[in-house]
């Protein structure tokens, strides 16, 4: 069951789930969303509704799997999307993060365990960044092409070890970070690797709930048909 | 901490107690203390957190093992019975990598018994400092003489008893915690 459809009122749905707003900024739409039905704005900004949806219905509930993602997406939409959500994580939310600790870390004297944690969150930091790198040079270009073999399952796993690692960073701060620290940029840094966090693990959801079942899809097409 | 008095084995043939004391402490830091009665054992002030006896010494003995059920195996032939009661009891036809499961998972719930949430046992702790160092799953065995499956058992405790999952995010819990 969606939580929302086309005649939900978006700017309803925003302020119920703020973490939607780099979610919809990625699908091209800015906030002063108005009083509009998602239908209504999708349509006003040449946007694909039924992906309007999918996302942003994958995105918040684990369970939901959307039924016509088979039929209505292209895998060039649904790549376009990843790579907005990687040059997010790349551009904006590692380095909002980076300067954060650096102050934290700064600002805490040197009585505590940050520098285990900001070593842990550097190890996984440079991993996401690799990731994305490597997305971008190979494996989005051979889905693209059609060249699918191994590429996916590989991508999947090094996600998820990053998902693992995301959680462990935030669970090592909140119940192992010790001695004197800046409570404030603590709390700062927190709050920013748990939006990271959480907006990873939601969008490898849609890696495996849209992209590869249009992979397979394709395969199997190519198999069907033999071009 | 539930497992300072270590486990009693009472009533079993001499060789029989003698290859379960083995099993264990080949496997598990843990005391194993085997006695040739019921009231041997009792002679002992100190007691048990967990048990391993015969049917008779079971049946004799209701008021004080009744209680503690959960935290006891039986050794000896029953007829019919299999799967959740099978798994407290122990066959002398099992081989011995069920006997192993079985003694292991007592010893499982004796510690959850006793331990806090994250603290970990001496054995956890050796696996971990394993780990931590780049070793696999075989490697720690052989180092530690012990089965694959008991090191995935530790591994499991571990990430349930600390909340951390990646050996990465393990390291630096190891690191904070003055293990290595």
């Amino acid at each position: 069951m969606a939580l929302y459809n086309r005649e939900s009122k978006l700017s309803e749905a925003i302020l119920n789930h703020p973490q939607l707003i780099p979610v919809v900024n990625r699908l091209g739409v800015r906030l002063g969303v108005g009083e509009h039905s998602i239908g209504s704005i999708c349509s006003r900004e040449h946007i694909d509704a039924d992906f309007f949806l999918s996302v942003i219905n994958t995105f918040l509930d684990p369970d939901y799997f959307p039924v016509n993602a088979r039929d209505t997406f292209t895998r060039e939409k649904t790549i376009e999307y990843l790579r907005k959500t990687s040059s997010y994580y790349v551009k904006v939310q590692i380095p909002n993060i980076r300067r954060h600790f650096g102050s934290l870390i700064a600002r805490s004297g040197e009585d505590n365990n940050l520098g285990q944690l900001h070593r842990f969150f550097e190890e996984t930091a440079l991993q996401i960044e690799s990731i994305v790198a490597r997305d971008e040079e190979s494996v989005f270009p051979a889905l693209l092409s059609g060249d699918l073999d191994n590429v996916t399952e590989v991508s999947a796993e090094s996600h998820s070890e990053v998902e693992e690692k995301l959680h462990d960073l935030l669970y090592l701060f909140v119940a192992h970070l010790r001695g004197d620290y800046d409570r404030n940029l603590a709390t700062a840094v927190v709050t920013a690797i748990f939006s990271l966090e959480k907006d990873y693990r939601q969008n490898n959801r849609i890696r495996r709930r849209i992209l590869l079942p249009q992979v397979r899809r394709n395969n199997d097409s190519i198999g069907d048909y033999g071009d | 901490m539930g497992t300072d008095k270590g486990i009693a084995v009472i009533g079993l043939p001499t060789l029989t107690a003698i290859g379960v004391k083995s099993m264990v402490v080949s496997e598990h830091d843990i005391r194993v203390v085997c006695y040739a009665t019921y009231d041997d054992f009792r002679s002992f002030e100190e007691g048990a957190d967990g048990f391993v006896v015969t049917p008779e010494v079971f049946v004799g003995n209701l008021d004080y093992f009744m209680p503690r059920r959960q935290k006891t195996l039986l050794y000896g032939n029953f007829q019919g019975m299999a799967g959740q009661e099978g798994e407290r009891v122990i066959f002398p036809a099992d081989d011995e990598a069920v006997i192993g499961e079985k003694l292991t998972s007592l010893i499982e719930g004796i510690a959850k018994d006793g331990v806090e949430p994250g603290e970990l046992s001496a054995r956890e702790k050796e696996v971990l400092r394993l780990l931590v160092a780049g070793k696999i799953n075989k490697e720690i065995a052989d180092k530690l003489c012990i089965s694959i499956n008991t090191v995935i058992t530790h591994r499991k405790n571990i990430t349930a008893k600390t909340g951390i999952k990646s050996v990465s995010g393990l390291s630096i819990y190891a690191l904070m915690n003055g293990i290595s």
